[in-house]
């Protein structure tokens, strides 16, 4: 690849879209670099399962004589983003990451979030990699930028793969346990899970009906505002407000430590740590605000992505035993398993969520904070052939271990931004989450833009793009 | 907790029927994947006992709405 495609690619956004209305490159030149791009990192990376240049590139020339013609349909425009393989894309299977699902007919129609992505000027690159139906935090075979060895997290862990290797600028993931927060942490990126039910979720295969949410995931808090704003329709072209210097007041952040603090790798405390004292710097206000509820919320999300995963994959399982030994093992455990929890367990967790939702706000509200802020991962990203977490006090499989910190805002059903923070010992990027208030998410954007300007992290994915993949350090980024 | 997790989750009959359901749908699972499925199950029921549900509505459609003026 020319030093020059690498340049584009370091782009985000915003910048992107400035090149193009000044002619200084086409959404074609960045759409090319993005495909050159995935043709040199998916031998070690594995973040898509389909990929079209032709339409890609064919997509790309529209784009580019709209805006010729003077159609201009915002910040996305001409934008290269992938699209998790749960949701429906016109023309391609949605194979979501199982075998059972080989053969399945072409979608006919996009999901909701997908049109709007295409009707904001989105060029569609592909599919990406997802763990199988969405249930976990692994999606094999798919592998972290930062180092191949590693796993990307899940279940969008294709999704975020892709843009920190700069395979496209943006993508879609969804959550219902943590699926965006947790492979953007990993894979030191970016990703927003909106507030339950606030996007149409429908064309997305579901895990968990009642927590399920879909959202982007990219490189920058400007970058994922702006898939934000496209997805729900909106324009895209204003920045995202205030600047810093437009703040009338300092920006409350509470952390409640018991629990979301406890059982962390010593490297990923070293770099939340040092963040927040950034954050101090930056003249933040940081509060300490203990929730008492945050290890019932967990099991609150636990109990009801359990039981409605068995529900949405039970008919499989009984009336086509074969398609149903198709799935992996996990999720077969899962299904089998989920049918026999008690009735009472799940209507306990359903009752105990509307406590838990005024519980959280009520933290909000009596410590007058802007947004929550606590780490989304107790570790970096863990080895692909080693799939537990030990030491610190545990011995777990990385899928409880990795959902034990997001799973409590699936239950409190808020918008949560997930941001890079640092890196751990190993060079690995460490990552936080700024859970807001539902229906104030431009307030918790703003937030998350101040937490980012005062951290500069959010670039050092640019020394991926320079030294290919696996070759990051500590020195190379900061 | 733990303990009472543990005999609650391994009681005889009652891990024996759940196994037997499980293994209807697929008898290639494993007894000890099973047992840690049910005490995961266990373990969590537990926290949510710790949940006031005195005043919690009975259970309707979520929404992620903020409560509107003075929390509970």
């Amino acid at each position: 690849m020319s030093n020059s495609d690498t340049s584009i690619l370091e782009l985000d956004i915003r910048a992107a879209g400035d090149g193009f209305r000044r002619r200084q490159w086409s959404p074609v030149d960045v759409v090319r670099a993005a495909l050159e791009r995935i043709d040199a990192t998916e031998p070690e990376l594995h973040a898509w399962v389909i990929v079209d240049p032709d339409q890609a590139l064919q997509a790309a020339a529209r784009a580019e004589r709209e805006l010729m013609a003077g159609t201009d349909r915002g910040s996305l425009h001409g934008i290269p983003i992938g699209i998790k393989d749960i949701f429906d894309v016109a023309g391609w299977p949605t194979r979501c990451g199982s075998a059972a699902r080989d053969g399945v007919a072409a979608a006919t129609t996009n999901a909701p979030a997908v049109q709007a992505l295409i009707d904001g000027g989105a060029v569609i690159l592909g599919k990406t990699t997802t763990q199988e139906f969405a249930a976990g935090t692994i999606s094999p075979p798919a592998r972290n930028p930062w180092n191949p060895d590693r796993i990307p997290g899940g279940s969008s862990g294709g999704s975020a793969a892709a843009v920190a290797a700069g395979a496209c600028l943006g993508a879609m993931g969804s959550d219902t346990g943590g699926s965006i927060r947790i492979p953007a942490a990993a894979c030191g990126v970016t990703g927003f899970k909106p507030a339950f039910g606030q996007l149409d979720a429908a064309g997305v295969f579901p895990l968990s009906w009642s927590l399920d949410t879909v959202g982007p995931i990219a490189r920058t808090v400007d970058d994922a505002w702006i898939m934000w704003k496209a997805l729900l329709g909106d324009d895209t072209r204003s920045p995202l407000r205030p600047a810093p210097e437009q703040v009338e007041r300092p920006r409350r952040i509470g952390i409640p430590r018991s629990f979301f603090f406890e059982s962390l790798h010593p490297g990923v405390r070293s770099a939340v740590d040092a963040a927040i004292e950034a954050m101090r710097d930056a003249e933040l206000t940081i509060v300490d605000t203990p929730w008492a509820d945050a290890a019932a919320a967990r099991a609150c999300a636990f109990v009801i992505n359990r039981v409605e995963t068995a529900a949405v994959h039970e008919r499989v399982a009984v009336a086509d035993p074969e398609r149903f030994s198709k799935y992996g093992a996990d999720l077969r455990l899962r299904v089998a398993a989920g049918r026999t929890v008690p009735a009472t367990v799940y209507l306990k967790a359903t009752r105990a969520r509307a406590v838990l939702r005024d519980s959280m706000a009520r933290l909000f509200s009596d410590h007058g904070i802007d947004a929550v802020l606590v780490p989304t991962l107790p570790t970096g990203a863990i080895e692909a052939d080693r799939l537990v977490i030990e030491g610190m006090g545990l011995d777990e499989s990385v899928g409880t271990a990795w959902t034990r910190l997001t799973m409590p805002f699936n239950a409190t059903g808020q918008p949560v931004l997930a941001l890079p923070c640092g890196l751990d010992g190993e060079g690995l990027p460490v990552g936080l989450q700024l859970a807001g208030i539902p229906g104030q998410e431009a307030a918790l954007f703003e937030t998350a833009l101040l937490v980012e300007r005062a951290l500069d992290f959010h670039r050092s994915f640019t020394s991926l793009l320079r030294t290919g993949t696996g070759a990051a350090s500590p020195e190379a980024t900061r | 907790m733990t303990s009472s997790v543990d005999s609650e989750a391994n009681s005889g009959d009652d891990m024996g029927d759940v196994l037997s359901r499980v293994r209807q749908l697929d008898a290639t699972i494993e007894e000890a994947a099973v047992r840690r499925y049910v005490r995961e199950i266990a373990e969590a029921d537990v926290l949510l006992d710790t949940v006031d549900l005195d005043d919690a509505p009975l259970p309707v459609p979520f929404s992620a709405s903020w409560p509107e003026g003075s929390v509970r």
